[in-house]
């Protein structure tokens, strides 16, 4: 492990690490555009040049370049380095539009930031002579690019290529002249594309989702976990509220991916990206709901007596196999576990299960996206959420069931069953089925299916914890109350348990979580405190091994 | 006249008719150090050419030898470029030996070939040089066609295919490793050296040796003549003669091949006949338009070989000489030299794809009369931004001149600004 | 879109110049003939090269833009490349500049009106010891005065070329017979 020094502070790294990276770790930021970590090292934006001194000869090279040496001394701050630094500077801003009062990055712009630390020039350039090209041009579904604004770091173009192994953007013509581009007819689109917006040091590449919508200086972020697919990608929940005069729908403006070494190192994907829409969506569920009133609003408490009513009667009258639970995938690892708690432990229900085999699913791309839809289908496993006793039935088995009536009481989680039955079905369990119990978060099919509904909070609005596919248990943190207050469905069951006779212990989400491991073997140790912010593995469960996030095909940078 | 007759080992056949065609060139010993070479161990040439002190002919002056040197020993397929691509301002003595003795050529890159065990070569030739490209075309087919190119050549067991490779109008191909990036057929865009030094990692990321037209041409002539004699021909530490391009304000512009260390006044008095109607010496560019300008005072009793020109303050790079006289106008001069790296920066890295073009719009408002003092010192500032902050040496190239114009002649440049 | 035979059979020679692993590397040279061919490189020529290739639309424009001799429109019938970089200045280009562009009535970069010519400034093209020189199309012209000039391009404009000056005369030491 090479012993170097930078700025006279002494650091150890591993064989291998170049100096932008050393420099992190102590937390000395070396100037760059075009060098990532993820992406292969082109040394084309000469901003991170550096003076080193080893076995007494002195030089200045590029620190993305140049791996850290034994005996190296790293000079980051001296007056050649500065001079260098704001000559170059002064090449990225001779034909850089003024955009900044309308250019959504102002605030985490590399240029304007390292123009701050490393400028502070004055311009002698002559606005006659400024180069005009592409501006708000329609690269893609997704992205907005402004070419004018582009610094030509080529990180979009190597992203593109060697981790979603595409070619759709290219760097065109020569010189001055060059231009980031795509090819007419051929748009931005892969499912990666909006990670070229993180990716982008500049306001060049936008996201259409976010643009114009809040400055940055008044986004908060809150780490969280994704719930698009059973991988978990880690990211930044970026929002705002107090600013109600514009939008105040929006409480999330956008998402960005976490850094997480072993799950999405530093990329999500659109789907996960976008999923946001659906938290603020004006579709939500905010209030419960009855059918038995003509759908108008209803307190949780009447809702909650009701149904604690049609589960004792049905339990009294025909016994524990009159009511089943088709429960979600999709809920936390705290909301599984006081379900079975209350379904399968206290009041022995055997026909419980969290899979339908008509449940959306999307495609399996060896890069990030997971064909499994679910983010907690590891924790529904490992809780046991699952039909038992020999006569419990599965998930299709139970619709099938209640079609024909064999139950008194269905209570359904999220999934939303009649995007899978035809009219006729759809009547026939209305009238077969004595009471459906629907808990979900927006409205659909099953809102006017059922005879009650209960809202519940979104991963976004809740602390949780999700176990991905991996066994790697993750945890949500929470920036604001859900709509409407609406409870976590861990709260429900409690609620509902008080009401059955069942006191489902746990005053937080950190209590619940931390009895699991009382139970279940796989979560034995691990405590809600504990969980670090890259997750914890299950019990038993070894760390996967490290695996480079792109395309099964990459493309060469260049 | 100074007659250069007993250095002139390249272009000694120039002037026999028909050396393109095979088998004239046969009939003065074409291939026949080929077939010296192949009867040597290839390390042992590669000796005997570091020995030479044969130096790169393209700009950068690198020891032939040494680069051979640097291939890795147990990587495999090996490769050799030739840089046909020849674009250097001032430069014009290439295009001379692909269309008078191509076959030279191709002998000197298939010994070079030999020494490093590369399986290809390719002549990579510049896309405006159509006549020079039918002429080593045609000369490589003769050449395969009679067994000095192919499947064991000459009974050596050893193979090696020649190919031609084409530019298509970019300077920047002529860098070692934007010749490469070009050949597998993508932009010029040079790569970063390290970890990409051609003779380590080139073409398809395999060993490859890229040399000079002229520095491989050289090749036959030193088997033939052994090291010592060839290293005579010029200075201990550059070994054999250098041909010159010379142009400009002389009488007899034209190329000379002559000992590597000539005096410049040789050059420009004895083989050139001075200065056109009689006027005076002002200044000159040694090596191409990349090489600071020396003024007439500097280059009283230069020396051309690539030490002492270094010594002077400029460089010998491709040995393109051009003089100017004393009506020649040094502003006017800085916009046709920047206007050029402008036209062929490719772009990749920030100083050189913005700084090339500024300096130009600055030149050019200077010459246009409307530039200020500060102009004067923007353009030293902005070049020396530029230099040596760049992928590859396209930077210095546009920065040396730049510099040393402003800073040998700012008096013209001054008597320019109004206010 | 129609390839003609010959540019198929070329672009077969020149994908057998390279490993069959490497077909990629075609592009650049393949681009080159397709413009010899058919005069310039239009969007249809793209995809046709994008597929012969096998490499991406965008690499097959990036490599368009990039080499300033390739383009996407067609030139006149004849294209005249004239160096305008220093050797040939310091030898009277630019006066000739003055002249060509008042013979053809065309600025750089400009058609004639009857589609004959094509003007183009050029950097260095190798022929500083016989400036000025000119390519045009695929010949080279050197030691152009005002007089060579004329009647080259009269000579292009009646239908009886003037010869290009190929070889490129032996200037300097190099064209002397005897050696020692």
């Amino acid at each position: 492990m090479p012993h170097l020094e930078i700025d006279g502070k002494p650091v150890e790294v591993p064989a291998g690490t170049n100096l932008i990276e050393a420099a992190k770790r102590l937390n000395i930021e070396i100037p760059h555009y075009c060098y990532h970590p993820g992406l292969s090292v082109v040394g084309s934006c000469r901003m991170c040049h550096v003076e080193v001194e080893l076995n007494g000869r002195q030089s200045v090279v590029v620190g993305c370049n140049t791996t850290a040496a034994d005996g190296m001394k790293v000079f980051n701050n001296t007056e050649a380095i500065h001079r260098i630094r704001s000559g170059v500077l002064e090449f990225y801003l001779q034909h850089h539009p003024l955009d900044c009062p309308i250019c959504d990055d102002a605030g985490e712009c590399d240029l304007q930031n390292y123009y701050m630390l490393h400028g502070l020039h004055d311009s002698r350039v002559e606005l006659a002579e400024k180069q005009h090209k592409h501006k708000v041009h329609d690269v893609g579904p997704t992205v907005v690019l402004d070419s004018e604004r582009c610094v030509l770091c080529s990180r979009c173009v190597r992203f593109c290529r060697e981790i979603a192994g595409v070619d759709e953007l290219g760097i065109f013509n020569h010189g001055d002249d060059s231009e980031l581009l795509n090819v007419p007819g051929k748009l931005l689109e892969n499912d990666y594309a909006g990670n070229v917006v993180d990716l982008c040091p500049v306001g060049a590449l936008t996201d259409k989702n976010f643009r114009f919508k809040r400055r940055v200086w008044y986004l908060k972020r809150t780490p969280s976990v994704c719930t698009g697919c059973s991988r978990g990608c880690s990211i930044y929940v970026d929002w705002e509220i107090s600013r109600s005069y514009k939008d105040p729908q929006r409480r999330i403006q956008r998402l960005k991916p976490r850094y997480s070494r072993l799950v999405n190192e530093w990329w999500i994907c659109d789907r996960g990206r976008y999923s946001y829409q659906a938290v603020d969506a004006t579709n939500r569920l905010t209030v419960p709901r009855t059918k038995s009133e003509n759908g108008s609003a209803i307190t949780l408490n009447a809702v909650l007596d009701r149904a604690a009513e049609k589960i004792k009667a049905a339990l009294t009258k025909h016994g524990p196999k009159s009511v089943a639970v088709i429960a979600s995938a999709s809920s936390s690892n705290e909301d599984l576990f006081l379900l079975k708690r209350l379904f399968a432990d206290e009041l022995k229900v055997h026909s419980l299960d969290v899979t339908l085999s008509g449940a959306p699913k999307g495609k399996e791309d060896g890069i990030l996206m997971k064909a499994d839809w679910s983010p907690n289908r590891r924790g529904a496993v490992e809780i046991g959420v699952k039909p038992w006793g020999g006569g419990g039935v599965a998930g299709d088995d139970i619709v099938a069931g209640a079609l024909d009536g064999d139950y008194e009481v269905l209570i359904v989680v999220h999934h939303d069953l009649t995007r899978s039955l035809s009219q006729k079905e759809r009547n026939k369990l209305d009238q077969n089925c004595d009471y459906v119990l629907y808990l979900g978060t927006h409205e659909n099919g099953m809102c006017h299916l059922a005879d009650d509904v209960i809202p519940l909070a979104m991963w976004a609005e809740r602390e949780a914890t999700y176990a991905n596919f991996q066994g790697r248990v993750q945890k949500t943190w929470r920036p604001f109350a859900p709509l409407g207050d609406v409870l976590c469905e861990w709260r429900v069951w409690q609620e509902l348990g008080k009401r059955l006779g069942h006191a489902l212990r746990g005053d937080s989400v950190a209590d619940v979580f931390d009895s699991i491991g009382t139970v279940v073997a796989s979560f034995k140790g691990l405590t809600w405190e504990g969980i670090p912010a890259t997750g914890q593995m299950l019990t038993g469960v070894p760390e996967p091994p490290y695996r480079k996030v792109q395309s099964s095909h990459p493309l060469p940078a260049y | 006249m100074t007659s250069s007759n007993g250095t002139r080992l390249l272009s000694r056949n120039f002037a026999l008719p028909g050396q393109a065609n095979l088998d004239t060139a046969l009939k003065r010993g074409a291939y026949e150090m080929l077939k010296r070479a192949l009867k040597m161990k290839p390390e042992e040439v590669t000796t005997v050419v570091k020995a030479s002190g044969l130096r790169g002919h393209g700009g950068a002056g690198f020891s032939a030898g040494m680069k051979w040197g640097f291939v890795p020993k147990d990587v495999f397929p090996r490769y050799v470029c030739v840089n046909a691509d020849e674009s250097e301002p001032g430069t014009c003595k290439d295009r001379l030996i692909l269309e008078y003795d191509p076959h030279l050529l191709i002998e000197g890159a298939l010994i070079c070939a030999w020494a490093v065990q590369a399986e290809r070569i390719y002549i990579y030739i510049r896309g405006e040089y159509f006549y020079p490209t039918r002429i080593v075309q045609r000369a490589i087919d003769e050449a395969r066609a009679k067994g000095f190119i192919g499947e064991n050549i000459l009974g050596s067991g050893w193979s090696c295919h020649v190919h031609l490779g084409t530019g298509a109008g970019q300077y920047i191909c002529g860098e070692e490793t934007g010749l490469i990036e070009s050949l597998e057929g993508k932009k010029g865009w040079p790569r970063l050296k390290p970890p990409f030094y051609p003779a380590a990692v080139g073409l398809w990321g395999k060993p490859t040796i890229v040399n000079n037209v002229e520095t491989l041409a050289f090749v036959p002539r030193i088997i033939e003549i052994g090291a010592a004699k060839f290293l005579s021909y010029g200075t201990p530490k550059a070994g054999g003669p250098t041909l010159f391009s010379l142009s400009g304000s002389v009488n007899r512009p034209g190329v000379y091949e002559l000992p590597t260390g000539v005096p410049l006044k040789t050059l420009i008095y004895d083989c050139g006949g001075g200065i056109k109607d009689g006027r005076r010496l002002k200044a000159v560019i040694p090596g191409g338009s990349s090489s600071h300008i020396l003024t007439a005072e500097e280059c009283e009793n230069l020396k051309m070989d690539f030490e002492s020109v270094a010594a002077a303050g400029s460089m010998l790079g491709s040995a393109g000489v051009m003089v100017l006289d004393e009506t020649v106008s040094i502003p006017r001069l800085m916009v046709w030299m920047t206007r050029f790296y402008a036209h062929e920066s490719c772009g990749e890295c920030t100083p050189c794809r913005e700084g090339t073009g500024w300096l130009l719009r600055l030149a050019t408002r200077i010459l246009d009369g409307k530039g200020r003092r500060r102009h004067l010192d923007d353009l030293y500032e902005l070049a020396d931004n530029i230099d040596g902050k760049t992928i590859c040496a396209l930077g210095q190239a546009v920065a040396w001149p730049t510099k040393s114009y402003i800073t040998k002649f700012r008096h013209e440049f001054e008597a320019l600004i109004r206010e | 879109m129609d390839i003609p035979e010959t540019l198929i059979r070329k672009a077969e020679e020149i994908f057998f110049s390279f490993p069959p692993e490497r077909r990629e590397s075609a592009l650049v040279s393949i681009m080159f003939e397709a413009q010899r061919e058919l005069g310039c490189i239009t969007p249809d020529t793209e995809r046709w090269i994008a597929e012969t290739v096998g490499v991406s639309l965008v690499k097959v424009r990036e490599v368009l833009t990039f080499y300033s001799m390739l383009r996407r429109e067609r030139a006149g019938k004849y294209l005249i490349q004239f160096c305008h970089n220093i050797s040939c200045c310091l030898a009277g280009a630019e006066d000739l500049q003055r002249l060509v562009e008042k013979k053809l009535g065309v600025r750089n970069g400009e058609t004639t009106a009857d589609g004959l010519f094509t003007l183009r400034y050029a950097e260095c093209l190798g022929g500083c010891s016989w400036a000025p020189m000119m390519l045009v199309n695929e010949m080279q012209y050197y030691q152009l005065t005002p007089e060579k000039l004329d009647r080259i391009i009269e000579g292009f404009r009646s239908g009886r070329p003037v010869a290009p000056d190929e070889p490129t005369p032996l200037l300097g030491n190099v064209g002397e017979k005897t050696v020692a």
